[in-house]
């Protein structure tokens, strides 16, 4: 289209000159093409070059392990970390074990999950239970909390004394508990399971809302019996929709740290993400890196096996036309037992954890509940000694105030560019579709999805600790967070982007070039007007991720740097359990606001923020 | 001829500049006005220590010189990793460090160049030689202890009979993994080999039977498999046992200084002093300033200040912090009255042991105590 116009420029300068002359101006002169190579650019440098310094500082012998490698030099490339990991006396107990309780974790909390999730949207959506407005918003909303709400709750009301410190409520009402309900896998299992079986309830509940209740008339008509009906109707248009639950249930699974480190790791008990959380704090970043690249090929492995099954699959998943309303399962007898059921299950994991919490915080000497040991103190009481280390309350507590400001200033910056970015992406994906550079943006943004959270920290870390060339040393600044962070987001940025811009046909575009209107005063004027609402959903999910992440950014503050996120975490580390219940509250709080806010403005459905 | 003169210029020369190099260094040294008005100008710096009651000193110190302390608590392996990181970064981190990391500090650290040892003028004179190099501020001892409203008197005898079944999971430490000085007394113990075998004798009357090379592996393979429990913080260890209303308390090992909280939290805690072999250790803190900081006159007056009577009153109000200075005396409620004594009763920690044996005694731990 635009080549027409530049032919005119011919004159006496060779042929092979004269093209690639063309082509230059061609690349200059055409906003998408030249977008797509800055866009490449930025994902070359946040994303895979990242991944670069990873493999890279796993061959190479970082400054504590002097004293491990006698006569090494710190820098120089070797095997040892590799060795460590796989093939060493302790192989075991800094790799097998911990994959090896990864993986039960991930499968056990991934079935638990899933089937709270289906037996849920079954009851919601297909039987006539009531309040069912109320219910099918209440069970969302353990995913919308931060995800270890649910295990700081689990600890003040189970724990024991075999760790010492304050046992929680039961115990103090003279409940005798063993180890395995207090700490290890049981309760990492089922408080994940609890945080994150609504991707099931969301996916299959749309599918079964989407599903045409004609097919099952159809089967009835024809004769087949409930169990059939079942297993090949109602099972096979499911299946689907629980299979990719499964995929996002259990890549959180393997990459999940918040739980297994509040439950796990007080009797030892250790996943990968948390071993190597360990690695890095005990000063073995090396053996760290080694495991977050195992972290990274276990998710890509995952996803290259869902995409095969899912992708097979798929062709189940044709739903023509608009289904009648479907027919609702009558639950008759059952009906207040099961509404009871249903009632009181949410009620356990969404109002019983912060009353508790809560709770907690109103207690002055912990594990002791009873009235006179009330006290604002860790909400608004003055530094007093004795008490958590002299700490104010948090709401008088300069450092929450500095960490509040933080996560707000991390969530708005990091947004924004994602934002940004999301528009740039989708603009960009968009108009070249069909060339390759198009793919390959796709493709690229797409990875950080794979990646574990805590692993993305460790890549950053490594990449950031120290200056490399060119790219400066951002160890302890905010802007490596900020980077960090975006880059995390950029799929559902990106997704949010081009998923927006496919709505928008050419034809605005080429109005307004018509119209005479260069390429800035189009996007102003014309795409990103156009494009608010996809603008604003690529920007409000990386705010509300970002308040709530812990696993990737646990490993880049530093302490100018603290979030509230990472607040919590040091307060329960330092044993100060009530603090961190306080300052999870205050995020609940932040949160849900925010939440309130995003689906007023966008008037969307949380199923959209799945990635989240 | 022209040889001898060519040399005897050199030579003068070199004369000259080190003489002239030694008297920079004593002007620049003595000039300590200079280096607190520099200081003054400079206006902050920043801290990484492991005790949170740099916050005290902190005020003092601007209250007195206008200079604002930004400061940290880590944990010792937090801290030498920042340090480096902060030094190959070439960002500005740390000014100041204390760190109870021995061995990173001796064989790393230091010699790497990312921290440099610094006695100020102020105290050359005061600090005894031995703790100049590199300068240690204070040192403390980490104890076992007991809860005494359950036992009258220590219910162990022995260090052995941590490894015995009536004390599994029954035993509090600070993870070793994160706390150097406890890998370092392990390394002490394991340097104490025939000792350790010796008592195990004495206290149960038959020989040791080794599954590891001498009696000191044995006691720390022994005392990782009986489940010890492990937190981040001697106030976790120190209140668990000590809280009253127990029936089976456990045994801790926690700094003496967490008795200056029985009162406040109405603890039942005591030294299980007879503790043979060994009550615990004695640690030092040392205090040094990064190489490349960037308030390096700040970093000065700060470590001149913190070796002070005043600086030094963040600690030494309550028990179990001894100052190098020996003009600052032990508190008055010390129970052994001062560091001498108290290396009586426990091993004081050597760097150097601590060398030897990191690299296999991390692992070593990291595989029995599961």
């Amino acid at each position: 289209m635009r080549t027409t116009t530049e032919q005119s420029n011919q004159g006496k300068v060779p042929l092979l000159l004269e093209r690639t002359w063309n082509r230059g101006r061609r690349v200059v002169a055409n906003p998408p093409m030249l977008l797509s190579i800055l866009l490449l650019g930025v994902f070359v440098y946040l994303i895979i070059v990242p991944l670069i310094s990873l493999v890279h500082s796993s061959v190479t012998l970082h400054s504590r392990d002097t004293l491990r490698v006698l006569g090494g030099k710190v820098g120089e490339l070797t095997n040892f970390y590799f060795q460590r990991v796989f093939a060493s006396n302790i192989s075991e107990v800094l790799f097998y074990q911990p994959l090896l309780n990864t993986l039960l974790i991930s499968f056990s909390m991934s079935a638990l999950a899933i089937s709270i999730g289906c037996i849920l949207a079954w009851v919601v959506v297909r039987t006539d239970i009531p309040f069912k407005k109320l219910f099918a918003s209440a069970a969302v909303v353990p995913f919308i909390l931060p995800s270890w709400t649910i295990s700081l709750a689990w600890m003040t009301i189970f724990k024991n004394r075999t760790v010492g410190g304050s046992a929680g409520i039961l115990e103090y009402f003279g409940v005798q508990l063993p180890d395995w309900i207090s700490y290890g896998p049981v309760p990492i299992i089922i408080c994940m399971a609890l945080h994150y079986y609504p991707f099931t309830y969301l996916l299959v509940g749309s599918a079964l809302r989407d599903f045409d209740t004609r097919l099952e008339e159809a089967a009835l008509v024809l004769g087949a019996k409930q169990s059939i009906i079942f297993r090949r109707v109602i099972l096979a248009v499911v299946a689907p929709a629980i299979l990719s639950s499964f995929i996002l249930t259990i890549s959180r699974g393997i990459g999940s740290f918040s739980t297994p480190v509040f439950l796990g790791n007080p009797i030892n008990y250790r996943v990968l993400s948390t071993r190597m959380y360990a690695s890095l704090q005990t000063g073995s970043p090396g053996d760290a890196y080694v495991i977050a690249i195992v972290m990274i090929l276990l998710a890509i492995l995952l996803m290259f096996l869902s995409n095969k099954v899912l992708g097979k699959r798929k062709s189940f998943v044709t739903i023509t036309g608009k289904a009648p309303k479907p027919q609702l399962f009558k639950l008759k007898k059952l009906r207040i037992p099961v509404t009871i059921a249903v009632g009181l299950f949410l009620f356990c994991v969404i109002v019983v954890p912060l009353f508790v919490l809560a709770a907690d915080t109103f207690m002055r000497v912990p594990g002791v509940y009873s009235l006179d040991n009330f006290t604002l103190h860790y909400w608004i009481g003055e530094s007093t000694p004795g008490l958590v280390d002299g700490r104010p309350g948090i709401l008088r507590n300069p450092s929450t105030w500095a960490a509040l400001w933080n996560s707000v200033k991390l969530g708005i910056s990091a947004s924004a560019l994602c934002g940004f970015f999301g528009i740039l992406i989708g603009y960009t994906v968009v108009r070249m579709r069909g060339t390759r550079i198009s793919t390959v943006l796709d493709q690229l943004s797409f990875i950080p999805y794979l990646i574990p959270s805590i692993a993305f920290g460790a890549i950053y870390l490594s990449l950031f600790a120290v200056r490399r060339g060119p790219i400066p040393s951002l160890y302890g600044s905010f802007l490596l967070l900020i980077l960090a962070t975006m880059a995390k987001n950029f799929p559902f940025a990106a997704k949010a982007g081009s998923s927006a811009m496919m709505q928008l046909g050419h034809e605005v575009e080429e109005a307004g070039i018509i119209a005479g209107a260069g390429w800035f005063t189009r996007m102003r004027r014309l795409i990103l007007p156009l494009q608010r609402s996809g603008l604003l959903s690529a920007v409000m999910l990386p705010f509300i991720s970002a308040m709530r992440e812990l696993s990737m950014v646990v490993i880049l503050t530093t302490p100018g740097t603290q979030l509230l996120t990472t607040l919590t975490f040091q307060y329960s580390d330092y044993g100060f359990l009530h603090m961190s219940n306080a300052v999870v509250l205050l995020l609940v709080v932040i949160i849900v606001i925010m939440q309130f806010i995003l689906q007023k403005i966008t008037g969307s459905d949380l199923s959209e923020g799945l990635g989240g | 001829m022209k040889i001898t003169r060519k040399a005897t210029l050199i030579g003068l020369t070199a004369i000259l500049l080190v003489m002239a190099l030694a008297f920079a260094i004593q002007a620049a040294e003595e000039d300590w006005d200079a280096i607190i008005a520099a200081a003054q100008q400079e206006g902050s710096l920043t801290v990484y220590n492991p005790s949170s009651r740099m916050g005290i000193a902190a005020e003092l110190f601007e209250e007195k010189y206008g200079i604002k302390v930004e400061w940290s608590k880590m944990n010792d392996v937090e801290i030498s990793d920042r340090v480096a990181r902060e030094h190959e970064a070439g960002v500005r981190g740390a000014d100041v460090i204390i760190t109870e990391d021995a061995a990173i500090l001796m064989a790393q650290l230091l010699p790497q160049g990312y921290v440099v040892n610094y006695v100020p003028p102020t105290h050359k004179d005061v600090i005894p030689v031995e703790y100049q190099n590199p300068l240690v501020h204070q040192h403390q001892p980490r104890i076992i202890g007991f809860n005494n409203e359950v036992y009258s008197e220590a219910p162990i005898k022995n260090l052995w009979d941590l490894t015995t079944p009536e004390w599994r999971g029954k035993f509090m430490m600070r993870d070793p993994q994160l706390t150097s000085t406890n890998l370092a007394w392990f390394a002490e113990i394991i340097e104490h080999a025939d000792l350790m075998a010796a008592e195990y004798e004495r206290h149960f009357g038959e020989p040791i039977e080794l599954t590891t090379p001498n009696a000191g592996w044995e006691f720390v393979k022994r005392l990782a498999n009986n489940r010890p429990i492990m937190f981040s913080s001697d106030t976790d260890v120190s209140d668990a046992v000590g809280a009253r209303g127990q029936t089976n308390p456990p045994i801790g090992l926690y700094v003496i200084g967490k008795h200056r909280e029985i009162e406040e939290k109405n603890l039942a805690l005591e030294a299980a002093y007879g503790l043979e072999p060994t009550l615990g250790y004695l640690y030092p803190a040392f205090l040094v300033m990064t190489a490349n900081s960037h308030s390096p006159n700040a970093a000065k007056l700060f470590i001149s200040f913190l070796l002070e009577e005043e600086g030094m009153s963040a600690w030494s109000g309550d028990m179990g912090n001894f100052s190098t200075n020996p003009t600052i005396p032990p508190h008055e409620d010390d129970p052994l009255g001062g560091t001498a004594a108290w290396a009586e009763v426990t091993f004081p920690l050597n760097a150097q042991t601590t060398i030897k044996y990191y690299a296999d005694l991390f692992d070593f731990w990291l595989l029995h105590a599961r």
